[in-house]
């Protein structure tokens, strides 16, 4: 892969500056991806399912940097994996004095 | 096994029928063989939910010991829902278990092996639940993971009022119908799945069609329009697409 580091514009119509972009751009997604661990394949099904034209081999290449996708294939997968993170159960919060034992309150129930 | 039952008559139906050398040595075997295999061919091509339905009828019929049956679906992260239960009681004490977060049901699938419970009186893993079971006459209990490779799709549950109802064979009959229900699943989820995406994907093109002919963008800007909607009302796009398509109307502003 000693293309990566060639100044080769990835698309014909590229030039250095969108070439740029597309790189940070491929970059954040790839961050997006693994912290919340989004399986390929559900974020390749919610792709498609937005319209995305891309196979799931190619997605995955995408997000090694072995293949690019047009712009507009890269805004669409933006979306579908940011809709997934938003989706996800948010992380267990803190409690406040007065609200402690609200949690517990129907396990308690059980028990008895 | 015993010999002689089971032996096909001549003017019995020839399909899945032993074969002319089969010395009738494992005859009860060939039954089970064969409503395996009259289980499987009835699970292909059936929506998840027909096939969920069959697979509790199924796992009661042919499964020794098991009264009752429901199955545990994964339905998203930690998210496991009571499907087709052949009882409301089975319904009840398999949601108890979500919500207390314990139970065989749940162990069989997160500890992804089969769990057997001899005696629902004595049972020491899940006091809280085993307690409530044994309130409700359940006398013992078989869990099997339900899993096809790289994909964890729920549990197949076994209820019975007697102690000690399920042996080694109900384990073995049951892993066979647990695997074959797990594969149909699997299929049918899929196919569901791609039918859900197709019709997404299709309101998501009129909704792309309505913004390009209206404001004459391209399809890009117009599912950046989408997009940013999108992010600003917390709706999904498809959501918004919807509203679009059938209102013409694209909301952005909070809901």
């Amino acid at each position: 892969m000693k293309d990566s580091n060639s100044p080769k514009p990835s698309r014909p119509d590229g030039h250095p500056s969108s070439a740029g972009r597309d790189e940070s751009q491929r970059q954040n997604l790839g961050r997006a991806v693994r912290h919340s661990a989004l399986p390929l394949k559900r974020l390749w099904l919610h792709y498609f399912s937005m319209g995305g034209t891309a196979g799931e081999y190619e997605l995955n290449a995408y997000i090694h940097s072995l293949y690019s996708l047009p712009e507009f294939q890269q805004d669409i997968l933006a979306q579908a994996a940011n809709e997934m993170i938003d989706m996800l159960p948010s992380p267990p919060r803190a409690s406040y004095s007065d609200e402690a034992d609200h949690d517990w309150a129907p396990n308690a129930e059980i028990q008895r | 096994m015993h010999n002689g039952e089971g032996i096909p008559t001549p003017n019995e139906a020839k399909q899945g029928q032993p074969s002319g050398h089969d010395q009738g040595s494992a005859a009860g075997e060939h039954q089970l063989a064969s409503q395996l295999g009259d289980l499987v061919r009835s699970l292909n091509q059936e929506s998840p939910e027909a096939i969920l339905e069959l697979v509790v009828a199924a796992a009661i019929e042919l499964i020794p010991g098991a009264e009752e049956a429901s199955l545990s679906v994964v339905t998203g992260r930690e998210e496991v829902e009571t499907v087709a239960p052949s009882s409301e009681l089975l319904r009840r004490l398999d949601d108890l278990q979500v919500e207390l977060t314990e139970g065989p049901c749940l162990e069989a699938i997160y500890s992804e092996q089969t769990i057997r419970v001899r005696d629902m009186a004595t049972e020491a893993r899940w006091p809280v639940f085993a307690e409530k079971a044994t309130e409700a006459g359940v006398g013992s209990m078989l869990a099997f993971q339900l899993y096809v490779v790289g994909d964890n799709l729920g549990a197949l549950n076994l209820y019975s009022s007697q102690v000690d109802a399920f042996d080694d064979d109900s384990e073995h009959v049951g892993l066979i119908v647990a695997s074959h229900a797990a594969v149909a699943l699997a299929d049918a989820q899929q196919v569901s799945q791609l039918h859900e995406a197709v019709q997404s994907r299709d309101v998501i093109g009129q909704a792309k069609g309505i913004l390009m002919e209206r404001y004459k963008i391209t399809g890009h800007q117009a599912f950046l329009l989408l997009a940013k909607a999108s992010q600003h009302s917390n709706k999904k796009l498809q959501v918004l697409a919807e509203d679009l398509v059938n209102s013409g109307e694209l909301s952005s502003g909070t809901k």
